[in-house]
């Protein structure tokens, strides 16, 4: 595993040891707060059944490189989402096409972890702790949602990125993406209950960029 | 103000029963209404309540629906998120611990709001494994309160229903869990709530609190804790009941679902307490408008009879001055209405009360006047019956004082005796000439027409008035015409008028002089008789001038005279078809002027003819005649008389003596007086008539009485002739000459 690690971070710095770092925050902004609270329709009887989101605490952040880069492919090591206290741990978890992903039951308990998402449906079938772990690897980018098929809240997304240059936001909203080749890419940034939003950023060869996102329905296009 | 009985005022009268109209009204009214509302109110409320009942029940149904439906949509799913009740059913089938505790798990993990428990069975044999929320329940009660649904379910039939466990009421649904083959493998039952929030959108939905009862407890309620037994009410009826110190109207009403092992009770309350406070208010506006009503009508009606009644005071008060006699009471304010033109009557009717007040009073006055009148009148009249009396029984004496007097003068040769005699004769004429005229004016006489000759009528009246002229020293001017004409007259009535104006006279110059003159002047003036009779007294004062011939009018003191006479003499002249009137100024004496039309030409003539017929004396030798009188003064004086001419008389002193007389002798005149003792001149002659007719036909009477109309007529009637007494001998001797005559020729 470190020898992959090496091995990327070897290919990375190929094509001339120059690389820049993407940083910023991402935060999330509901709609006004006067529109909010003096009611509309967003607050009448008719959307009682929407989903009401508390911007001020949304996490697991996600910004990444939505574009295939030179020498951002996924390393050899797998990551983990574990089955703890009936729950998915992480709830989101990014990886670059091509990760593999182990699936360790820790409860007592059994369960089924499946997906039914077009981009990787699996089955893993019932398990409890005593066996072995098992292993899935994600070749295909794009979000897969996965499930318990006895325990309907346990829930996690696996966000397949097309490369290795993603970050999460801390509890905060900073990320930072180091290593990045210089280059203009389409960075965008995903949170699971709003619109993802991309920015274009140049990384120079040298030092870093700065890119904020304010995610959120404030600022979608108006039709 | 006298004070009158106690009563009720009109005011009183009208306004107690307005007022008790205007109380009664609005109680009824509000009796009525109130009833009416209530009514309307309870039963808008308990049909509130029936329509809350079928939206309960309805909801209760949508609710076990919903359930089923939401579970019935989990459990076919294969959507995105796949269903793992096989693998649960899988995992009960391994029987071990870790499988019934990761069922257990997955079931915990599905629980949530309302959901409070949920049992997989695999089959009716196996106990169900279930996971529960933290409610106060067993699931092994839950798993036997539902096993009905539960074992339907595990043969493919899925249901629901509603259980009440533990004081819990819980909407319970079973499912069966199927293969993809459509075996049963398994089945699932849910266990909801009826929860706080439920009941809150049901009690939003429903419009009413509801309360539901698990056996005597109180399950879920909208209300709190109820705190009343509300198990007790009778169902399918509302009923009202205090609940928490507000007042509710309930409906009792059992809820079951078909074919169901459970079902519960459950009370529904629709709030009564706005129905009521809106009742009070409602009450209590309208007897506050009721009472502002009352009050305003009461003081308008009063107003209303006070404006009504003021009048109506005013003219009582009026009334009763008027009673007193106070007439200056008038009503002065009038109404233009009735009572106006009542005040108008009653002061019309108070002025003519007046005006008659003072016409009675004065016909009173009048009266009282009157009655003095006729006091005196008959006081008169009684002197003039005493007179008449005495008159007659003077002229007795005074015939034998004259028939001698005058037999001693015709028989008398000393001239000196004779002229004595004379005088005798002379005075004692003069006696029977007052005497006569005395009977004369005390006699009544009814009217009667007769030739008058005015001169001689005023010579009589002045005759029986010497006495009095001559003591008030009045002298009588005598201015007289001597051939007047005679007048169709009564004689007395005629001769009242002179004595009426000439004492008048007399009294008027006696109070202010002693050389009283009153000249009496009589004329023929064109075809009347004018008589003035002027004084020289103190005259009539202008303003008494046209007041003199009024009845009552005088200007004595009261007692001395009774304002008739002139009024009567008016009458009098009037009657006769003259005038008369008063000419006077004041101080210089008064004048009467009666003017009176005269005869017409032919009675004139007759009466003249009469008046010239020749009375010749004849002698009476040979011829016998009776004399019957009770006066033996009389029988010797006609004895004389007729002796003297040559008859041959008897006498006889009473009608018997008379009758034998006749019945002896055959008499040429018998002369008899007109009353005697015993038998009178009446009978007599009457006696004679069915004896003897001839000798009746040679009677004649003599009278000191006065010639009265029975009289009168009796002696029309037997064609006999009367002499009065006193008579002079050439009348009493022409008299018995000419029956005499008759008689034999």
């Amino acid at each position: 595993m470190r020898l992959a690690l090496a091995l990327g971070i070897l290919g990375l710095g190929a094509p001339g040891l120059s690389a820049g770092s993407i940083t910023g925050t991402v935060t999330a902004k509901g709609p006004s707060v006067a529109a909010s609270s003096a009611g509309g329709e967003y607050q009448s009887h008719r959307y009682s059944l929407a989903e009401r989101i508390d911007y001020d605490h949304l996490q697991d952040f996600v910004v990444y490189i939505d574009q295939m880069v030179e020498g951002g492919g996924a390393g050899a090591d797998p990551a983990t989402v574990t089955q703890r206290n009936v729950s998915f741990e992480p709830h989101v978890l990014p990886i670059a096409v091509g990760t593999k992903v182990l699936w360790p039951n820790k409860d007592d308990i059994f369960h089924n972890v499946y997906s039914m998402s077009d981009t990787m449906p699996f089955d893993l079938g019932l398990y409890t702790k005593d066996e072995k772990p098992k292993m899935l690897t994600f070749g295909k980018v794009g979000r897969v949602d996965v499930y318990c098929s006895i325990h309907s809240k346990m829930h996690c997304i696996i966000l397949v990125l097309p490369s290795r240059f993603f970050a999460k936001a801390d509890a905060r909203g900073r990320f930072s993406i180091e290593n990045v080749p210089p280059g203009t890419y389409k960075l965008t940034a995903w949170q699971e209950h709003v619109p993802p939003s991309f920015q274009q950023v140049t990384v120079p060869a040298a030092g870093g960029v700065t890119a904020n996102f304010i995610l959120g329905f404030a600022d979608l296009p108006k039709y | 103000m006298p004070s009158r009985p106690r009563r009720l005022s009109v005011q009183t009268k009208v306004l107690l029963p307005v007022i008790t109209f205007l109380v009664l009204l609005p109680v009824v009214v509000v009796w009525i209404v109130n009833g009416y509302i209530s009514r309307q109110v309870h039963d808008e409320a308990a049909t509130v309540l029936k329509t809350a009942d079928g939206v309960f029940r309805h909801l209760l149904d949508n609710q076990s629906n919903d359930l089923l439906s939401r579970y019935r949509t989990t459990l076919e799913n294969r959507g995105v998120v796949r269903n793992g009740y096989l693998d649960l059913v899988g995992l009960a089938a391994t029987n071990t611990a870790v499988g019934a505790n990761s069922v257990r798990s997955s079931l915990d993990q599905q629980l949530g709001g309302d959901t409070v428990v949920m049992l997989l069975s695999l089959d009716p044999a196996t106990p169900p494994i279930g996971a529960k929320g933290e409610v106060p329940l067993e699931l092994a009660d839950f798993a036997r309160a539902s096993g009905g649904l539960s074992r339907a379910a595990l043969r493919g039939e899925g249901g629901a229903d509603w259980v009440t466990l533990d004081g819990m009421v819980l909407n319970v649904a079973a499912l069966p869990i199927a293969q993809p083959d459509h075996q049963v493998a398994g089945a699932l039952t849910v266990g909801a709530r009826l929860g706080g929030a439920t009941m809150q959108e049901f009690k939003r939905l429903t419009g009413a609190e509801i309360v539901i009862l698990a056996g005597a407890a109180t399950a879920a309620s909208t209300l709190g804790a109820p705190g009343v037994a509300l198990g007790g009410l009778p169902t399918d009826a509302a009923q009202e009941v205090v609940v928490n110190g507000e007042h509710y109207l309930a409906l009792r009403g059992a809820y079951a679902q078909e074919a169901s092992m459970g079902g519960f009770r459950y009370v529904l309350l629709s709030s009564h307490e706005r129905s009521l406070r809106t009742l009070g208010d409602m009450r209590r506006t309208l007897a506050e408008v009721s009472f502002a009503g009352i009050l305003l009508s009461a003081a308008v009606v009063w107003f209303f009879i006070r404006r009504v009644i003021h009048p109506l005071r005013e003219l009582r008060d009026t009334a009763e001055a008027v009673g007193r006699g106070d007439f200056s009471r008038k009503i002065g304010r009038l109404a233009n209405d009735e009572c106006g033109d009542l005040a108008e009557a009653f002061n019309g009717m108070t002025t003519n009360l007046q005006a008659s007040r003072a016409e009675l009073e004065k016909t009173v006055e009048t009266l009282k006047a009157t009655q003095t009148q006729l006091i005196q009148s008959e006081k008169l009249s009684a002197v003039g019956q005493f007179v008449a009396g005495v008159a007659h029984e003077l002229n007795n004496p005074l015939t034998a004082v004259i028939g001698f007097s005058d037999l001693l003068v015709q028989t008398s040769t000393d001239d000196k005796i004779r002229l004595h005699l004379e005088r005798i004769a002379k005075n004692a004429h003069r006696c029977h000439k007052i005497v006569q005229n005395l009977l004369g004016f005390a006699r009544q006489h009814p009217p009667e027409r007769s030739l008058v000759a005015i001169n001689g009528a005023i010579d009589e009246v002045l005759d029986i008035m010497a006495y009095d002229f001559r003591t008030g020293n009045v002298a009588i001017v005598r201015e007289f015409q001597d051939d007047l004409p005679l007048i169709l007259a009564d004689r007395h009535q005629l001769q009242q008028v002179f004595v009426n104006i000439l004492s008048n006279a007399r009294q008027a110059i006696q109070a202010v002089r002693h050389d009283g003159r009153i000249v009496i002047r009589t004329q023929l003036s064109a075809a009347l008789v004018r008589i003035d009779l002027i004084d020289n007294g103190p005259g009539v004062r202008p303003e008494h001038l046209s007041r003199l011939f009024d009845p009552f009018f005088t200007t004595k003191p009261i007692g001395k005279g009774t304002g008739l006479g002139l009024s009567l003499c008016y009458g009098i002249v009037q009657e006769h078809g003259g005038t008369i009137r008063a000419q006077s100024e004041l101080g210089q004496g008064a004048t009467f002027v009666i003017e009176l039309p005269v005869a017409p030409e032919s009675a004139q003539l007759r009466d003249t003819d009469a008046a010239l017929a020749p009375g010749g004396r004849r002698g009476g030798a040979g011829r016998r005649v009776l004399v019957v009188d009770d006066e033996e003064e009389i029988l010797a004086l006609t004895r004389e008389l007729l002796r003297a001419d040559g008859y041959e008389v008897e006498t006889a002193s009473s009608g018997e003596h008379g009758v034998a007389a006749v019945r002896r002798t055959r008499f040429d005149v018998i002369v008899s007086d007109w009353k005697m003792p015993g038998m009178n001149g009446i009978q007599f002659y009457e006696h004679l008539l069915a004896t003897d007719r001839a000798a009746a036909s040679r009677v004649c009477f003599m009278t000191g009485d006065v010639i009265n109309d029975s009289l009168q007529e009796f002696l029309r009637l037997q064609g006999r002739t009367c002499l009065p007494k006193p008579f002079s001998i050439k009348d009493f001797q022409d008299t018995v000459a000419d029956l005499s005559e008759r008689g034999s020729g």
